[in-house]
């Protein structure tokens, strides 16, 4: 049985991070500086800057079918024939993508790390990873995110201290040098290895996510860290190593923590770093895996996706020892192919969907067609919604107001007027960070709901999962709440 | 030769320990894309572990796209 | 145990008979003329027209109070009522003559056996099949000492006992809300062992009282000797070897987490009483951080949990680097190492997993060791093995000192539950980080994050306020804040009440007054 599995904003906008970061916080510093030497940190922040219009385009798809994955609405909105046509061919880039990167950490780790180990058992291991997790579940994987995201965070920021004493500040001069032509090659370069997978998070973005809005700023912020994430690591590898230095690594990343020296006694310890880009390769492969399994199981119309995650997790494991003969291989196919191939599925794919879906008028919410332009009401509406919590805390309109203006959120619209299980979960989610907003303006619900999402529905079923998703989503949503005693605490006069 | 048995003896767990529950809720369709899929995992691994010489899918791709790319480059040259 | 739940369980089918030569057969046929059991016939009324029986086990009841309250009132200080009806006697024997605290009527055989074995008094009246218990109860228990697991510098010193109605009083005197409630149940076909539910009305969940009520009534076995075969029971139904139900032997631990909001569970005959939901952050914290100043207890609290890290980890960190990445130690050391590891003959993993097990069995042997070979055997563990093995060349010094880390950083935990848990998965991370180095590690360490984020216990996810990040309850996760910060409860466990010192009476505000 498939319950829905709902995940909080700020959960959402943790994997959008790690997860554009993924390999190319590895790989990007050489791609991005063999065209454009020293200026490659400019080709990364215009890079960071146009995928943000891409997160944009990926943003107004996803309010059109809200409730559906990219795959379901690839049949909702083409048809069933080319539908599945092109879900098929999403599917293969997603599933080619995962073995692609288990080959990657096999061929890293060997290369760099454990030199006799063969490849197959880090693959084996890292498959073994990713299919416990997907068997799990994305919400387990949402919360163990929030977990890996602080490491990472201290990793990475002990890693820029560290190696900031070996920086050489006339290795990015001259500035400017590069010829527009090779910046906007680089900068190519640059998107399709960072912004183009973006689309992928497209699985779960609006359907997986309880709020909508915030799900979309978590996407923007997102994304946007990420981007701020690489260009913090282009520059330092252009100061630290050198333009040349860095073209010709294949991971200049790892040759940076290579040098970290402090008072001669800590050297060397590169591979805790490495612990940081395996947490962010995991969460990359962890959603290729997880959009090739549900994908499957939605075009071939499988309600449960848990039997296929083994055979598919084989094919993986399988794919990663083929698909790559060697790392040159694999190089020329990310230089040359690989813009291309995913730039069909991931910009072009999605374009498409857009603009058939705004001809059929799909709006995903039954009824509601005159919201078409949610995406740039996003904005508007958002600021009804915004983070100012007492403002909305006296509002209870507002929350109605702003579900209602983005229409295209199914479970906005009826979280307020229904109580369908999941519905009322996301009205809980709503507030995420306005919690104040449901607290005040139906507070009993809100006890309601938050009793109902600790323990299941009605029956006394804590100890199965049936109701999990009740479960996870009170608690996950309420992530970003800031509940009532915060109010009452605030005003003591309550 | 080991590894291919084992394998064989994992494929064979694994199916043995979906199966019937998918067979007990009758999902036929599942049990079919099961056991497709399982195959072709199953015999991937296999080759892999006979150190076959397997071409890689994206050999594929890269002889669809390979005109796309020539255009491409003689465009931007 | 109340009169009035004996009274519940009897069954339908076993009635007392009218005869009193009858009943009294019945008892004694069914108890196996048992010696402990003392049937006391005497006659009261004026023309000692009525028969009466009074049945008690010695050894559970109060026999002061029996002597006083009963027979010296059957006997002594019963008025005449000559042709009074068996009816009106019993009436009047209940309702005007027993000085007792408690009394009932019962019906059937097996109430009757309940009331006595647990250490009331059973008086059956000829011509009646109307049974009256009065509630005598008076077996010898343990004082309140000190708590012998859970030892604190600053704090109080009691400890709960095996008698339920000793430590529910132990907790009443902590919390004197009217709100404290308890709900009560016997369990096990053959201990009728009896537990004890106990919470806050209106800050605890009450959807997870219900859940827990209904987990218990479902639990169908012989018998109860101890809390943790209720945990068995209760646990969500997940395999896991982390434990999701806390317990603990003090009161004042137990009094805390009711306030929380948490539902605390006690059994009779045991003085450990379980505490649901439990978080993974409850197995971190002990009592005596919220007695001392905030900033000591952060720091405490952060070095527990660097040990507790340490514990999993540390023999594995030092398999895998001193197999796979011997780069990452310092020069100087890295050769002093290896000029201790130069003579034993094994790799890494095989003397790290002999030292481990090695000092397991030392372990679990220290348990059960006469008070007086004690010492001895820890000279002999200590001394002899660690400085003969390294001498002999079996393990290396280095060895040595991380078992000892290890062993001593896994005692930091004030709770045994968890500690058993680290001590467990040591050796998985040891085998793994064998084979592959740190990589192996981290994957062993991924699959452990990842299980605990699938942990739910009733309902809330065990990693909070970790796994869902909540801002809020960070003040008294990891660190702990000042007490005046300390203003909501944990948000996810009461969920309706989060704001601590706030008037919670359900319908009306009533004032408070002050004490």
């Amino acid at each position: 049985m498939m319950e829905k599995e709902i995940i909080s904003s700020r959960q959402f906008m943790i994997i959008t991070l790690l997860f554009s970061i993924g390999t190319a916080i590895l790989i990007i510093p050489s791609t991005v500086t063999s065209e454009s030497k020293q200026d490659a940190w400019i080709v990364a922040i215009i890079g960071v800057a146009i995928s943000l219009l891409l997160v944009k385009l990926f943003v107004a798809l996803g309010n059109r079918t809200p409730t559906q994955t990219f795959i379901e609405a690839n049949e909702t909105i083409l048809g069933r024939f080319f539908g599945k046509i092109t879900a098929l061919g999403f599917i293969s880039l997603t599933l080619l993508s995962a073995g692609e990167l288990l080959f990657f950490i096999g061929a890293f780790m060997k290369t760099e790390v454990m030199v006799e180990t063969p490849t197959m058992v880090f693959a084996l291991l890292f498959g073994i990873i990713i299919v416990y997790a997907t068997y799990l579940g994305i919400e387990v994987f949402a919360r163990s995110t929030e977990i890996l995201f602080p490491i990472f965070i201290l990793i990475f920021i002990v890693f820029v201290i560290c190696i900031s004493p070996q920086i050489h500040i006339e290795n990015i001069k001259p500035i400017l040098e590069a010829s527009p032509k090779s910046i906007s090659f680089s900068m190519f370069q640059f998107i399709s290895l960072f912004s183009f997978p973006l689309a992928v998070l497209l699985m779960i973005f609006p359907s997986a996510v309880n709020v909508h809005k915030s799900a979309q700023k978590g996407f923007y912020i997102g994304s946007m860290i990420g981007g701020l994430i690489l260009i913090i690591i282009i520059i330092l590898c252009i100061l630290v190593l050198g333009p040349a230095n860095t073209a010709a690594r294949i991971s200049p990343s790892y040759a940076l923590a290579q040098r970290i020296s402090i008072g001669n006694f800590v050297q060397r310890i590169e591979v805790i770093m490495a612990v940081m880009w395996i947490i962010s390769i995991f969460i990359r492969t962890f959603m290729y895996f997880y959009a090739s399994v549900i994908g499957i199981a939605q075009v071939c119309k499988i309600k449960d996706h848990r039997p296929l995650i083994f055979p598919i997790g084989l094919i993986t494991i399988g794919l990663s020892q083929i698909i790559h003969p060697n790392i040159v291989h694999s190089y020329t196919y990310n230089r040359e192919i690989w813009p291309l191939f995913s730039g069909v599925f991931t910009v072009s794919l999605p374009l498409l969907l857009l603009i058939v879906a705004m001809i059929r008028k799909i709006n995903g919410n039954q009824g509601n067609t005159t919201q078409s332009n949610t995406s740039s009401n996003g904005g508007n509406s958002s600021q009804s919604e915004s983070n100012s919590n007492d403002e909305n805390s006296t509002q209870s309109n507002n929350s109605n107001n702003s579900a209602q203006s983005d229409s295209g959120n199914n479970s906005n619209n009826s979280s307020q007027s229904n109580s369908s299980s999941n519905n009322e979960n996301s009205a809980q989610g709503d507030s995420s960070s306005n919690s104040n907003n449901s607290s005040q303006s139906d507070s009993s619900s809100n006890n309601e709901n938050s009793a109902q999402g600790d323990s299941s529905s009605d029956n006394s079923n804590q100890s199965d999962s049936s109701s999990d998703s009740n479960n996870s989503t009170q608690n996950e949503s309420d992530t970003g709440n800031t509940p009532n005693s915060d109010r009452s605490g605030n005003s003591s006069d309550k | 030769m080991i590894m291919t048995i084992v394998i064989l003896l994992i494929s064979a767990s694994i199916a043995l320990a979906i199966i019937p529950t998918l067979k007990k809720n009758k999902e036929k369709k599942a049990i079919v894309i099961f056991s497709i899929l399982l195959l072709i995992g199953a015999a991937l691994n296999i080759g892999v572990s006979l150190r076959l010489k397997i071409p890689s899918p994206l050999d594929l791709v890269t002889f669809i796209f390979s005109p796309i790319r020539d255009l491409i480059i003689s465009l931007t040259k | 145990m109340s009169i009035s739940k004996i009274a519940d369980t009897s069954q339908n089918n076993d009635q007392l008979y009218s005869s009193l030569s009858q009943n009294l057969k019945m008892i004694k046929n069914t108890l196996g003329n048992s010696n402990d059991l003392v049937i006391r016939e005497i006659t009261i009324g004026k023309a000692e027209q009525f028969t009466l029986a009074i049945i008690y086990v010695d050894g559970l009841s109060d026999k002061i109070s029996i002597s006083n309250a009963v027979i010296d009132k059957l006997m002594l200080d019963i008025d005449d009522n000559n042709d009074a009806e068996i009816e009106k006697i019993i009436r009047y024997l209940r309702d005007s003559c027993l000085t007792v605290g408690d009394v009932n009527d019962i019906f059937h055989f097996s109430a009757l056996y309940n009331s006595i074995l647990n250490g009331n008094t059973v008086i059956l009246v000829d011509e009646s099949s109307t049974g009256i218990v009065t509630s005598t109860q008076g077996a010898k228990d343990r004082a309140v000492m000190e708590p012998s697991t859970e030892s604190v510098i600053r704090g109080p010193r009691e400890s709960f006992t095996e008698t339920l109605r000793t430590n529910t009083a132990l907790i009443r005197r902590k919390i004197k809300s009217p709100n404290l409630w308890i709900k009560s149940r016997i369990i096990g076909e053959v201990t009728k062992t009896e537990v004890a539910v106990m919470y806050l009305n209106g800050i605890a969940n009450e959807k997870i009282v219900a859940e827990i009520l209904s987990r218990l009534d479902r639990i169908n076995i012989d018998g109860i000797l101890e809390s943790g075969y209720i945990e068995d029971f209760i646990q969500d139904s997940k395999t896991t070897i982390f434990p999701t139900v806390y317990n603990s032997e003090r009161p004042d631990v137990i009094a805390g987490e009711i306030l929380d909001g948490k539902i605390a569970i006690l059994v009779d005959g045991t003085p450990f009483v379980l505490i649901v939901p439990a978080l993974f952050t409850s197995f971190l914290q002990s009592a005596e951080d919220y007695y001392q100043h905030w900033m000591i207890s952060s720091l405490v609290r952060l070095l527990r949990f660097f040990g507790i890290s340490l514990a999993l980890v540390a023999p594995s960190l030092y398999v895998a680097i001193t197999t796979f990445h011997q780069e990452m130690l310092p020069t100087p050391m890295l050769i002093s190492i290896a000029s201790q590891r130069e003579g034993v003959p094994f790799p890494a993993v095989v003397e790290a997993l002999i030292m481990e097990v090695a000092f397991e069995v030392l372990r679990e042997a220290g348990l059960r060791m006469p008070r007086t070979i004690g010492p001895a055997v820890s000279i002999v563990g200590t001394l002899v093995i660690g400085q003969a093995a390294v001498e002999a060349g079996i393990v290396s010094a280095v060895m040595v000192i991380i078992v000892a880390l290890t062993a001593i950083c896994s005692f930091l935990f004030p709770a045994y539950g968890l500690s058993n848990t680290v001590r467990a998965l040591r050796f998985p991370l040891m085998i793994v980080s064998a084979i592959v180095g740190l990589f192996g590690l981290m994957f062993g360490l991924m699959i452990i994050i990842l299980h605990l984020c699938s942990l739910r216990t009733f309902g809330v996810p065990y990693l909070s306020p970790f796994g869902p990040l909540i801002l809020q309850d960070q003040k008294d996760a990891l660190v702990l804040f000042p007490r005046r910060a300390l203003l909501t409860r944990p948000r996810l466990i009461s969920q309706k009440n989060t704001v601590r010192g706030q008037k919670y009476f359900n319908t009306k505000k009533r004032n408070q007054t002050k004490v």
